[in-house]
Order: structure tokens, then sequence, then C-alpha cells
């Protein structure tokens, strides 16, 4: 099934069609996730309208620890099975994650400020997704560490596995020192128990947010594809 | 008179780096008792070539064959035994000739011609009494010689010396497949192939 | 082979010992910029004993582990080894073994100055010991993944420890508890545990990872 994706011209046709669909449903999530979302839900009573942050906060979230897993699966596909589209799936991938990570943690200092005080705690789930940016800004430098952009590919794809399988142990890590080292006030972040007018623009929001990774990624694998295609020799080795 | 199947070959070899193809596909027996020469301009990729041959890097297109039949890359260690002169000769400059010639032979100093050169720290070696070791560490009993520009960077004692093992193994039945521009041994040479630059077709 | 390799590896740090009188150096210049930063007030600095013993390990460690795989790299050494057919995760985890002999153990041995500088009890330095040696051995494990990954990198060792270090919280996390348990004189068995579980984990993936990164670097040579 997946070599039927790895003609990249069929798999650029196949984006191309994808593409204005995804956009719209980009546009209309996010049309209508705002405003319900900044405008017609209630606000917390507790937090009171900074609870608004959360539909920012919470896809996006999801969508770092996602990406990285995507990210995983593209250098698993690469390494083993040597497929070509993989590389350039990572390549597409990684600074959207990291990008998705740094807005989670700056979404959770501007939520945290209000809440709790302060821009920044040690919490556990805050501190894991900083490692998680390290994870990714860790996989960019090696990936583009070398003379040669060809070079790094390989090396990469090892480090993305090594991560997947070390990110659980990480996070784990963290937790523990975390609930070890409980500071006195109540941190709990995510507490909120979600109510159904909260809920449907949160859906919204997080299908927003993936139809909008799903076509910031084709649009740069397209990019990748096009500018491959413009300085290949025809040299390729069939 | 009877078709032996050639212990060593390549079929449709092409020198490939990075799924670019260096050079023009290469079908060659190497027989036993056969010195093959290796030419091409400089950088057409006879380096390359032999890096395939020694089982380093895997052929994008073509492949290598041992007995006849086609072998992967990894497979080449484990069937054939192979001296491999190259650019660098694997040494370290705090080891004595002996420690490194242990270390890269597996053969105790025993083998090795006895001198009391070879008890002192390779950094206080000469170039050319570096190269002279190197030189003693081609193996008679191993099934393949491959010689990446050997005369490149050897002194004429040095290069007399190659020369006269090269006679000697061939005498053995061994195999050589040497990349050279220079003459290295020519009265021995029994195939020649010269590595044309890939063309693509348009 | 590979226990030539080994001997090998004792040999030349015993001809060139600079490099381990340098880590150790590098070890207690570490340690002691903490009471030059936080001011001699033993009590705030009893607190943080532990961390600064593991960071001061682990700083002083990571610029050694570029030097795992690079020289053989670049002599062609690597390639010898996979024409003579050695299996290169062997001589990884040799290379791993002889790294942390070499470097590591000279460090667990400069401990009792350590216990000097920060007032630990001596009772306490065996448990001490064993703990950061674990810990070490994790990081050399790591270290190797990294020093493989990036062979022929440019900024290799800045490279290198990028890479170490958020791999390497865990162990941190893990082995200040544990130590710090050990220095109050409470239960250090769970985190100890713990660090000792990542060392395993670490112990399967190090080789295989480190494995499939020389043949790809020897490829690409």
């Amino acid at each position: 099934m997946f070599d039927f994706f790895a003609n990249p011209t069929r798999f650029t046709r196949l984006a191309r069609a994808l593409l204005p669909v995804m956009k719209l449903i980009t546009i209309l999530c996010f049309g209508f996730g705002l405003y319900w979302g900044l405008v017609t839900s209630p606000a917390d009573y507790q937090q009171g309208d900074t609870v608004r942050i959360m539909y920012i906060h919470v896809p996006v979230a999801w969508l770092a620890s996602s990406s990285y897993f995507i990210l995983a699966l593209c250098a698993l596909f690469f390494l083993v099975w040597r497929h070509p589209l993989a590389d350039i799936g990572a390549r597409a991938v990684a600074p959207v994650g990291a990008i998705f990570a740094a807005l989670t943690l700056i979404t959770g200092a501007l939520w945290g400020k209000p809440t709790w005080g302060t821009y920044w705690v040690w919490d556990a789930r805050l501190t894991s997704m900083l490692v998680l940016f390290f994870f990714f800004i860790g996989y960019m430098a090696l990936a583009g560490g070398f003379e040669n952009r060809k070079r790094g590919a390989r090396p990469a794809a090892i480090l993305a596995l090594v991560g997947a399988i070390n990110l659980p142990i990480v996070k784990f890590s963290v937790d523990w020192w975390n609930t070890l080292h409980q500071p006195a006030s109540l941190l709990r972040s995510g507490g909120v128990s979600i109510d159904a007018s909260m809920l449907w623009p949160l859906l919204t929001m997080f299908a927003g947010f993936q139809a909008f990774f799903i076509v910031i990624v084709l649009m740069r694998i397209l990019r990748f594809l096009n500018e491959m295609k413009q300085s290949a020799p025809a040299r390729r080795a069939s | 008179m009877t078709q032996k199947t050639p212990l060593f070959g390549c079929q449709a070899l092409h020198a490939c780096r990075d799924e670019v193809l260096l050079t023009t596909a290469v079908t060659a027996d190497f027989p036993s008792a056969s010195y093959t020469q290796l030419r091409g301009r400089n950088g057409s990729g006879k380096s390359t070539f032999l890096r395939h041959l020694a089982g380093l890097l895997p052929p994008s297109s073509g492949h290598i064959i041992i007995d006849g039949k086609m072998a992967k890359p990894a497979e080449i260690p484990q069937q054939l035994s192979i001296s491999y002169l190259g650019h660098d000769d694997a040494m370290h400059g705090d080891l004595t000739g002996y420690e490194n010639f242990e270390l890269l032979t597996g053969q105790s100093r025993i083998s090795l011609v006895q001198s009391d050169l070879y008890d002192r720290p390779l950094s206080t070696y000469s170039a050319g009494q570096r190269q002279k070791l190197t030189l003693h560490m081609l193996d008679d009993a191993h099934d393949i010689w491959l010689l990446d520009e050997p005369s490149a960077s050897l002194d004429e004692a040095n290069l007399t010396y190659l020369e006269e093992r090269i006679a000697g193994y061939l005498a053995c039945g061994g195999i050589v497949i040497a990349a050279t521009h220079l003459p290295l041994a020519q009265s021995l040479i029994t195939q020649t192939i010269t590595l044309e630059p890939y063309e693509a077709r348009p | 082979m590979m226990r030539q390799v080994f001997t090998r590896d004792l040999r030349l740090a015993m001809r060139r010992p600079g490099d381990v009188i340098s880590t150790v150096g590098f070890f207690l210049m570490i340690a002691t910029l903490f009471p030059l930063a936080i001011g001699p007030d033993s009590k705030m600095l009893a607190l943080m004993t532990s961390s600064i013993l593991w960071i001061a390990v682990l700083l002083a460690s990571l610029p050694s582990f570029d030097r795992l795989f690079v020289d053989d790299y670049h002599t062609g050494f690597l390639d010898r080894l996979v024409i003579s057919n050695a299996a290169l995760w062997e001589y990884a985890l040799v290379r791993i073994i002889s790294h942390f002999c070499i470097m590591g153990l000279p460090l667990i041995a400069a401990l009792p100055i350590m216990a000097l500088f920060f007032a630990i009890p001596l009772s306490a330095l065996p448990l001490l010991a064993l703990i950061i040696a674990v810990g070490l051995f994790a990081l050399t494990l790591l270290g190797a993944i990294a020093a493989s990954l990036t062979l022929g990198a440019r900024r290799a060792s800045l490279l290198s420890a990028i890479l170490i270090l958020p791999l390497a919280f865990p162990i941190v996390i893990f082995g200040t508890l544990a130590s710090q348990a050990v220095l109050e004189g409470q239960d250090y068995s769970a985190h100890f545990a713990l660090l000792g579980a990542s060392c395993l984990i670490l112990l399967v993936v190090s080789p295989a990872a480190t494995f499939y990164a020389l043949r790809y670097a020897i490829e690409e040579r």
C-alpha cells in the first residue's frame, strides 16, 4: 500500500487535490472555533476569561506530541523500508512540531500568569513539553549538522527513534521528580472539568489545528519535492 | 576445458554514492591468480568502486558475485578474506609497530619481519617506514587484495617491494584488484577495466 | 579481536594519561564553581550536594564522549573492522566499557575529594560511588549514541552535547534523588531501582543505535 504513495508524482497529485479541502476545513474550524471559544462559550467560574487560552493551548499541546510520533514513524519507514518520501516527511514535520511545542509553552505561560501569578512553573506537563521541544531541536540540529544534507538523514532518523523510545522514560522521570518536589501551592494544571459548552469549541479547534497541520506539512512536502525535481540530475539509480 | 565458476566477480556494477551513479556498468570476473587494473580519471569513482567490492558501501545498482551467486554487501567479509590498501592506513601513532600489526592483522608479532624499529611508537617512523609496515600487513593467505592508488604515496624502494609482493601473491593464486593511474607491476596485469563516467541519457 | 581493542584502549590511555587527568581536574573545577557562585554557606551546599555531584559528573564527561569513535573513524580502522568481519556492535560495547574504565572510574576515584569539599560522611561514599557508577555507565551509553550519530558532523562536540542532555534527564533525576536519599539516610531503593532500569534499557538501545549509526557513517566516508 505504501508503495502507492512512494511515487512522487502520484503523491504530488494527491496532495494537490487534498490541499484545498484541508485549507477550507482549517478556515471553517478556526472561524467557528475561535468565535465559539472566545466569544460565546462561558467563562470559567474560577479562572474567568483566561480559561479561553485553553482553546489554543490544549490542541497545540496535543499536536506537538503527535508530531513527534509522526516524526518517529517517518524515521522508521525511512530506515527500515527505505521509503523515499519518509525522509521528506520527517523534514517537513520537524520544524512544525517544534513550533507547536514552543506555542504550547508560550500559551502555557500566558495562561499561567493570571492563574498562578507567574509565567513559568516547573510542573510536570510544562517541563515535559520543554523536553519535547529539546528533542525537536536536537533532531533538526543533527539533520542539518552535516555539510551534505543527505548525510544527516539517516543519523537523524536513528535519533528520532531513540528519542521515541526514551520519551516515555523522560516523561515518567519528570512526573516522578515533580510529585516528589511538589511545591506548596496547588498547581494542578488542566484541572478544568470540561462542560459541553466548552467541549464543542475545543473539539472544533482540535479539528482546525489538525487540518492546519496537514496543510502546512503537505505544502512543505510539495515544496521539497519541487526543489528536488529541479535540482536532480537524471543519474538517479532506479 | 571446463568453465570454473569464478570465485569473485561483479555484475552491472556502477560506482555510486548517495544513489547517484558515477560510472557506467561493469561486469567482470576476478578469477584466481588474476591482476585487474582499474583505470579512470581522478575522481571517476575508482575508490568508490573498490569500496563496493570490499563490502563497505552497498551499491544502488548492480551486484557483487561470489561463487556464482549474488552477494549482499554484509556477506562479502563473511565469505572472503580481504587485504585492503587504502588512502589511510588505520594505524595509531601511539602504538608500536608490533602492536599495530597485531591489532590489524590478528596475527602474532612473530609473523612480522623482526626489527627494533617496530618496538618504537609509530609516530617516530618516517613516511617510508610507515608505508613499509602497511605493506607487510598484506596477507598472502587472504582471498583478495584491494589496492587503492598504492603507487601514489610510495617511494621507489617500497614500490619495488609491493611489486614483488604482488608477484608472489599471484603465484599463490591470489586475486589482485588495483585502482591506479600510475604503473604498478604492469607486466603482470591480466585485465584492465576502464571506469567511464556515467552519462545520463537526455 | 575485541579483547585486543580493549587492551589497545588501555595501553593508549596509559601512554597518554593527560586526558584522564584533565577530565578529573575539570570535574573538580566544575564542583568548585558552585560554592563560588552560591556562597560558602554550608547549609545551602549541604542541600545541593547531590545535585552538584551529578551536574559536575555530567558536564565533566560530556567533552570526552566525542572521542569514542572519531579517531578510529578517521584513520580507517572502522573500515578494517568491517572488512575483517568484526561485529560493529561488539566493538561499540568494548569501546563503551573501556571508556568507562578509563574515564569513568577515575571520576569515581575522585569522590573522596568531593566528600572533603562538601562534608559528605565517609560512610556514605561506597553507596554514593555505586550510584554514580551506574549513572556514569548509563551516560557513557548515551555518549556512544551521540558520538556515533555525529561522526563527520560540523561542530560535533556541541551537537553531541545537545543530543545527550535531554536524553540524560532521567539519569540526572533518578541519580540525584537516590544520592540525596543516601546522604540523608533515607530509603534510596526506589530511585536506585529506576536508575538501574534506565541503565538497562540503554544497554539494549545504545549498542543497537550505535551499530547502525557506525555502519551508515562508514558508508558515507
